[in-house]
């Protein structure tokens, strides 16, 4: 199939010219330039996504050089999914700091954004390991510096934990790879696959791969740098870190996992993983309800959703290929109603905050009754994470039960509901601060309503996700690389 | 006898190393990581890697190295340099020789059981050397079969000094080095410098066909850069705020311009034109030759500048 | 022993050691050298490793390396402009220990 117009690499140009441009031209002109940008990423995530569900993935060479000698792009339904997710999420964020943040804050912001939109892009596209670390190194460096530029002594703190974190696990990553190669030869994932040799090496690689991509993820007991990065950042950048930044490296252990078949080969460390996430579920959900500052209470919350999407990775093993197809949808339906949950609520609780002019839980009293329509944001993205139905939340879950039975790893199925009550009991919490009088009167600040109409529109797709989870489920099981590998 | 010398090497970089990192003083401790950088780049020779041997002359025990030493000068100029350091835990200790010790038995392991790789990677490379305009393989691989890879890359470094330069929001920041005023530090630079200079460019153009390059090339042009800077002769004054951020932004844009005129010319994103790759790879290597001199020296000068007195609070709110 | 060899092996030994500073020290500068340690250490092990399995110098690899160096850099960089506010702000060389977190 001949393709005239291919929207792959304008996927990567438009972000990194946007963020030179950004640099570049004087301070008032930058946020049009970037609504500029906004709208043709969205144009172009959307003509990926018909041509991809219409003539199947594709296949983009770099510098017109075949892998493994060049680097390849890869588009299945899967890669697409999230460049349509990060598109949407990444626009909503944009147009919520555009009004957000001051002109001063914003000037940097713009660039920023845009780097990290780019190495997001470049990431849920790539075929090739080493590209991979240059990618994750991007995306690192801009999301630690979108943390430290609220310019605070606690996101300094929290940016530098970040910071050191993240570096080691590239390094850690960058080993790995380095083993691959001496091993096998290449860096391109599809002859990685090909020629996958399970020896004590690949063992080894996989291993430091795996350490590098959890503390990149945040998957407990690796997970502190998280917490004081998300909560304290400012609002637009926490959503951005919840709902995209941590997707990327979990993003790329699955495609290791699958794709190199590492799930069939050691079953016992799938179960370990599932172990993380089901420590992740408890630790976080836990944590979540002793905090007082309502966005660390958030940032928690995201420790914990880390911990389900774990449990994709012991319910692909499995005698039964169904339960290992609903594994993988529901893992991926939790990922994807958690980015937009995670995001309506980080930026519904940065509203709240911003009303109070505190960010601890004891000011929100009050708020229910004067800001009715942002509390109904929050209250509907905590339904999706709590797993209510009607939410995408309830259907990932449902999927993850349904395959838990079906495998026969009941054991998974308790920790979903001791996480489902733990997700339910911090965020009724929060709801009950809402619900206190208070004798403040009107003295709250009034936060633009576009801010709150953002918050809620994330809020409403999050929901949405119960009727429609049917259109993303269908485009992550498009043919492709991992389809393929799955059992 | 090359034995020999290897083993010797593995010995002093191991000893210096483990020097660089228990020293009680953090002076001698930078000292020997930048001493440990120049018994590296001995090795990388020994490696039949003379690219990487100039690139961590010059980046890796050079850049770093002053980026460190500077970091230290301002330590001990706000009196933090000799601040008792609590020593770290027993707890700390055994974790940290556990979880070391692990990671050294995987490594070996895994290094001692090496298979045969499936794939000759340097038989692609070999065959399409003739088409990649230029005969010196790591610039072909880094310029054009890998040209992506190093598109990121330049990205990094933009940002890097991006998020430099966003935390460092006063543009009257101050410098705090007084400049050496040394005359015979003056006649030694004058002396330097344009020698730094064309061996800068020399480095540049040999990328074609030997060892060097635009990295190379590019910190080559840095220290120089430096230099000046410690001399007293501030770069960033002399040029306008503006010019200074074309002139950084200069390599990137120009890489990003070719990689999309390919696109418009119906080609994938960063494939040259037929015939065309030596000349635009030279255009985008003196580009970048400038651009990482000058990234390279505003790392270095933003570190350097005392941060503004900070605003609590961070501005929300429009 | 080959060169290579002895040169992956010497990658090995860096990362030890950096993993091993990275992971004991406290003071920020001084977790920042172990982490070049481990970074250089990593090169070594990239092509010493490579041109052992392949038995010919590997121009691939060589240029992957050139492009860590320079990340590394960068890294470094954006790490020193990081502590630098932090010793200024707090007149601190170290993070707080962490709380159980």
């Amino acid at each position: 199939m001949s393709m005239i117009f291919s929207p792959i690499p304008w996927l990567l140009v438009i972000p990194l010219a946007g963020a030179v441009l950004t640099m570049l031209i004087p301070w008032h002109w930058r946020s049009p330039a970037s609504l500029l940008g906004i709208l043709t990423q969205l144009m172009a995530s959307l003509i990926l996504w018909y041509q991809v569900s219409h003539f199947g993935p594709q296949i983009y060479a770099m510098a017109d050089w075949q892998a493994p000698l060049g680097i390849a792009l890869r588009a299945d339904g899967l890669a697409t999914l999230f460049i349509l997710m990060s598109s949407v999420i990444a626009s909503a964020c944009a147009l919520y700091a555009h009004v957000y943040l001051s002109l001063a804050k914003r000037a940097n912001f713009w660039p920023l954004l845009w780097f990290l939109w780019a190495s997001l892009n470049g990431i849920w596209l790539a075929a090739d390991t080493f590209n991979l670390y240059v990618g994750l190194e991007l995306l690192t460096f801009a999301a630690v510096g979108l943390v430290a530029f609220s310019s605070d002594e606690r996101s300094l703190e929290a940016s530098i934990r970040y910071l050191y974190a993240a570096l080691l696990g590239s390094m850690a990553y960058l080993l790995g790879v380095a083993l691959l190669y001496g091993a096998q030869g290449t860096l391109a994932m599809d002859s990685l696959a090909d020629t996958w040799h399970w020896g004590p090496t690949n063992q080894v690689a996989v291993t430091l791969i795996l350490g590098g991509l959890l503390l990149k993820t945040a998957v407990f007991p690796l997970h502190t740098w998280l917490p004081p990065a998300h909560g304290g950042a400012l609002t637009p950048v926490s959503a951005l870190l919840s709902a995209l930044v941590i997707k990327a490296s979990f993003y790329i252990l699955l495609r290791f996992w699958v794709e190199f078949g590492i799930y069939e080969y050691l079953p016992s460390l799938s179960q370990l993983l599932g172990a993380l996430g089901a420590g992740a579920i408890i630790w976080g959900g836990w944590m979540a309800l002793k905090q007082t500052h309502l966005k660390m209470v958030v940032a928690y919350s995201t420790v914990a959703q880390i911990g389900y999407m774990s449990l994709i990775f012991p319910l692909l093993v499995s005698d039964s290929s169904e339960a290992s197809l609903m594994a993988y949808q529901g893992g991926m339906l939790m990922l994807l109603a958690h980015a937009f949950a995670k995001a309506g609520m980080f930026l519904a609780a940065g509203n709240l905050i911003f009303c109070t002019g505190k960010p601890d839980l004891q000011s929100l009293a009050g708020m229910s009754r004067y800001r009715p329509l942002n509390i109904f944001a929050f209250g509907l993205a905590g339904v999706s994470l709590m797993g209510l139905p009607p939410s995408g939340g309830f259907n990932a879950k449902w999927l993850l039960l349904q395959s838990s039975f079906m495998s026969g790893q009941w054991w998974w199925i308790v920790v979903l509901l001791i996480g489902s009550l733990l997700s339910a009991a911090y965020i009724f919490r929060v709801f009950a601060y809402t619900y206190k009088e208070t004798d403040r009167g009107d003295t709250f600040n009034r936060p633009h309503l576009s801010l709150e109409l953002i918050a809620l529109g994330l809020s409403v797709i999050s929901i949405l996700w119960a009727f429609l989870s049917v259109w993303p489920l269908n485009m992550i099981s498009l043919p492709g690389p991992l389809m393929e590998a799955l059992p | 006898m090359n034995l020999l010398i290897d083993l010797t090497l593995l010995l002093g970089t191991l000893a210096i190393a483990l020097t660089a990192l228990i020293s009680r003083s953090l002076f001698r401790s930078v000292v020997f990581f930048i001493l440990l950088g120049l018994m590296l780049a001995i090795g990388w020779i020994r490696l039949g890697a003379p690219d990487i041997a100039l690139a961590e002359a010059a980046i890796g025990a050079g850049i770093t190295g002053v980026l460190l030493l500077d970091t230290l000068g301002h330590l001990k100029k706000t009196g933090n340099l000799d601040v008792e350091e609590s020593s770290p835990s027993r707890k700390r200790l055994v974790l940290a020789l556990l979880s070391s010790i692990t990671l050294v038995c995987l490594l070996l392991w895994a290094i001692f059981h090496q298979p045969t790789p499936a794939i000759n990677i340097h038989l692609l490379v070999a065959e399409a050397m003739p088409d990649s305009g230029v005969s010196h393989p790591i610039t072909a691989v880094l310029l054009n079969f890998r040209s992506y890879d190093t598109l990121l890359e330049v990205g990094v470094l933009v940002l890097a000094v991006l998020v430099g330069l966003a935390l460092q929001t006063d543009q009257q920041a101050q410098d705090s080095l007084p400049g050496l005023p040394n005359p015979l530090l003056h006649a030694t630079l004058t002396l330097l410098i344009p020698a730094m200079i064309i061996t800068s460019m020399y480095l540049l153009w040999a990328g074609s066909d030997r060892p060097g390059g635009a990295f190379q090339a590019g910190a080559m042009l840095a220290a120089a850069f430096i230099l000046l800077h410690l001399a007293g002769i501030k770069l960033s004054a002399q040029v306008s705020h503006r010019m200074m951020q074309f002139g950084l932004l200069l390599g990137f844009a120009v890489f990003l311009i070719v990689a999309t005129s390919s696109l418009l010319g119906g080609r994938p994103l960063l494939a040259y034109p037929e015939g065309g790759a030596g000349a635009l790879i030279l255009l985008i290597e003196l580009a970048l030759t400038l651009s990482i001199g000058l990234i390279l020296l505003s790392l270095f000068t933003i570190a350097n500048s005392p941060p503004q007195a900070t605003r609590t609070g961070g501005g929300h709110g429009h | 022993m080959d060169t290579n060899l002895i040169f992956t092996l010497c990658g090995v030994g860096l990362c030890g050691l950096g993993f091993f500073g990275f992971i004991y020290h406290r003071h920020l500068l001084r977790r920042l050298i172990a982490f070049n340690l481990i970074g250089n250490g990593t090169f070594l092990i990239m092509v010493g490793f490579a041109q052992r399995g392949q038995g010919v110098t590997d121009h691939v690899i060589q240029a992957l390396v050139l492009t860590g160096i320079v990340v590394a850099v960068a890294a470094t960089a954006l790490a020193l402009v990081l502590i630098r506010r932090w010793f200024h702000l707090k007149g601190s060389t170290q993070l707080p220990e962490d709380e159980t977190s």
